[in-house]
């Protein structure tokens, strides 16, 4: 059978040791949107994304 | 083997739900689950784990961010009252403890949690004050009223340039032709002294002084003929508008 691949819930890409950043509440989030969500800024575009993207992952939706 | 690290760390994390149930400390949970939140790192737990991460070990930040999530819901339930939803108060403030997590300095002698707790308000702060300003900003079509009929009165319905320039200028611009048109009904002399005395044909207006100097004629005459003039460009415009 098939593992499947565990995923970054923001860009969704494939998490392997090298690009893993943290785990919230069961939830991957790769290394690299780790590192933007530690450098967003208020004005950020992009700030909105990561943001639902917690409330989903506290909301249990992600 | 390979693929063993991630259980490590979901194991990890598990472990420390474990120890939560058996130990029976006070829950709380996740925004719209019964699942509880992981405890508070104990003192030796965290200085273990911030060791860790002063010796380059990124995986013990899940368990960092994890057991400070209780941090997060704390402090965002103290800006409930500013019209926030707690569920966007606490999401904004994950956000800080990332943050918090991924700044804190090992080598510093401070409290994780106290660093971590300034990190999470910082970014509600900011969250709020970013939204103060939006609210600051107006939309052209914010009702300003409503009368009885339900017709609404628009901000843009009351606003206005200085004077409405626009159609000031456009009306200074029909006038302009019809005066052109009028002065043309005049007589040559009528006609200079209504270009010498208003600056017509981009002149500078002169006193009626020096326009009685300039044609030989007193200025008391000038005043006279001014005034006929006057009366009958208006007319002549009045008939051609």
């Amino acid at each position: 059978m098939m593992k499947e691949a565990i995923k970054c819930v923001f860009c969704c890409s494939s998490i392997e040791e090298k690009n893993f950043g943290i785990v919230i509440l069961g939830k991957y989030i790769c290394a690299d949107c780790e590192r933007k969500i530690t450098h967003l800024t208020g004005d950020d575009p992009n700030y909105d994304v990561y943001q639902g993207g917690l409330k989903r992952i506290w909301f249990n939706e992600a | 083997m390979k693929n063993t690290w991630h259980f490590k760390i979901l194991i990890r994390l598990y472990l420390a739900r474990v120890f939560q149930w058996l130990g029976q400390q006070q829950e709380i949970y996740y925004v719209g689950s019964s699942e509880a939140l992981p405890p508070p790192l104990s003192n030796d737990e965290e200085n273990d784990l911030i060791e860790r991460l002063g010796q380059g070990d990124g995986q013990v930040k899940s368990v960092l961010i994890e057991r400070n999530l209780r941090l997060v819901v704390y402090i965002a339930r103290k800006f409930e009252n500013t019209g926030v939803g707690i569920e966007d108060l606490v999401s904004i403030g994950t956000i800080g403890l990332i943050k918090a997590v991924n700044t804190f300095d090992p080598h510093k002698k401070i409290k994780l949690a106290t660093y971590a707790s300034r990190c999470i308000e910082n970014e509600i702060l900011m969250h709020l004050r970013r939204n103060n300003k939006t609210r600051s900003e107006v939309s052209f079509d914010e009702p300003l009223n409503i009368d009885w009929d339900g017709n609404e009165l628009l901000l843009s319905d009351v606003l206005g340039t200085e004077n409405d320039i626009i159609y000031k200028n456009l009306e200074e611009e029909v006038d302009k032709k019809l005066l052109h048109q009028a002065l043309l009904k005049l007589s040559g002399r009528e006609r200079r002294i209504m270009e010498l005395r208003f600056g017509l044909n981009n002149g500078t207006e002169k006193t009626q002084k020096e326009v009685a100097d300039m044609l030989g004629i007193s200025q008391s005459y000038i005043s006279r003929l001014e005034k006929r003039i006057i009366k009958r460009l208006k007319k002549e415009i009045h008939r051609m508008e």
